[in-house]
């Protein structure tokens, strides 16, 4: 993975290797440093994000529903 | 249609009725099985109009008019039934099956039912504040916000990973003009539907 080389990087924080990219859509690179930042192995981390995940994929089923209900009970 | 679509567990609930088979003796080499789920014990305590919005929610994605869902379209028949169940969940519940089964085994409503209801009774449910503290691990500078593109990360690399796709339909409209996200705000719209 390259390094980014816009010249608005910038360090946050204390942390000499976290690395903030403010223009994230316009930025192509993956940042290393920030990736190196995410617990990958942590059960409990990896727990936590289950669970958020599960609550986000229920949200949008559920949005998804409302929108195309219409078009089902036409169909009906 | 009026909108009783969310399953709820009946007022008085019961201790959790998970009651695991015992689990087949572990081979040395071979990571044991997560036990199996007896779903005989479950009852099932829906009223008779929940277990009639679920049934007509059932049906609409029964897309072979066999009255039968494909093993993977159960995961989001409890969620557009108002659940949240993670992936794994929905496997154990549907007794593990592999990918093939996911594709190609069906279900009946009336097997469906003890599945949703063990979802239902689910003592470890989400709630607003797990949601919200969850996400607070990622607030840097403590001050109620997310970065955008941080949390993308977390989502397509953590827990149950999120594919692209799916973190572009959610995120669609979240951050502000800086690339933040209020997630007490966004943990609040995710569970407003």
């Amino acid at each position: 993975m390259s390094e980014c080389k816009d010249t608005f990087h910038l360090q946050s924080g204390t942390d000499p290797n976290r690395v903030v990219c403010p223009s994230q859509d316009g930025c192509p690179k993956t940042h290393e440093e920030d990736i190196m930042d995410i617990p990958l192995d942590d059960p409990e981390a990896n727990k936590a994000a289950a669970k958020i995940q599960a609550s986000f994929r229920g949200h949008m089923t559920r949005k998804k529903m409302k929108e195309d209900k219409p078009r089902e009970e036409v169909k009906a | 249609m009026a909108p009783k679509k969310d399953a709820k567990a009946a007022p008085a609930r019961k201790p959790s009725l998970q009651s695991a088979a015992p689990a087949p003796a572990p081979e040395p080499d071979v990571v044991a099985a997560p036990p199996a789920l007896d779903l005989s014990k479950v009852k099932v305590e829906f009223t008779p109009d929940q277990h009639e919005d679920y049934k007509e929610a059932f049906g609409l994605f029964d897309r072979v008019g066999d009255s039968k869902v494909a093993y993977n379209q159960v995961a989001d028949i409890m969620r557009a039934l108002g659940q949240n169940p993670t992936n794994k969940e929905v496997r154990k519940v549907l007794g593990n099956p592999s990918d093939e089964d996911m594709a190609a085994k069906r279900l009946e409503f009336e097997a469906f039912l003890p599945m949703l209801q063990h979802i239902v009774n689910d003592p470890n449910k989400g709630t607003f504040d797990d949601y919200v503290e969850g996400l607070r691990v990622f607030d840097k500078e403590g001050n109620g916000t997310v970065m955008g593109a941080e949390l993308r990360i977390v989502l397509g690399t953590l827990g149950e990973k999120m594919s692209e796709a799916e973190i572009d339909g959610l995120m669609q409209g979240q951050e502000d003009e800086n690339g933040s996200i209020n997630f007490e705000a966004f943990v609040k719209h995710i569970m407003s539907i």
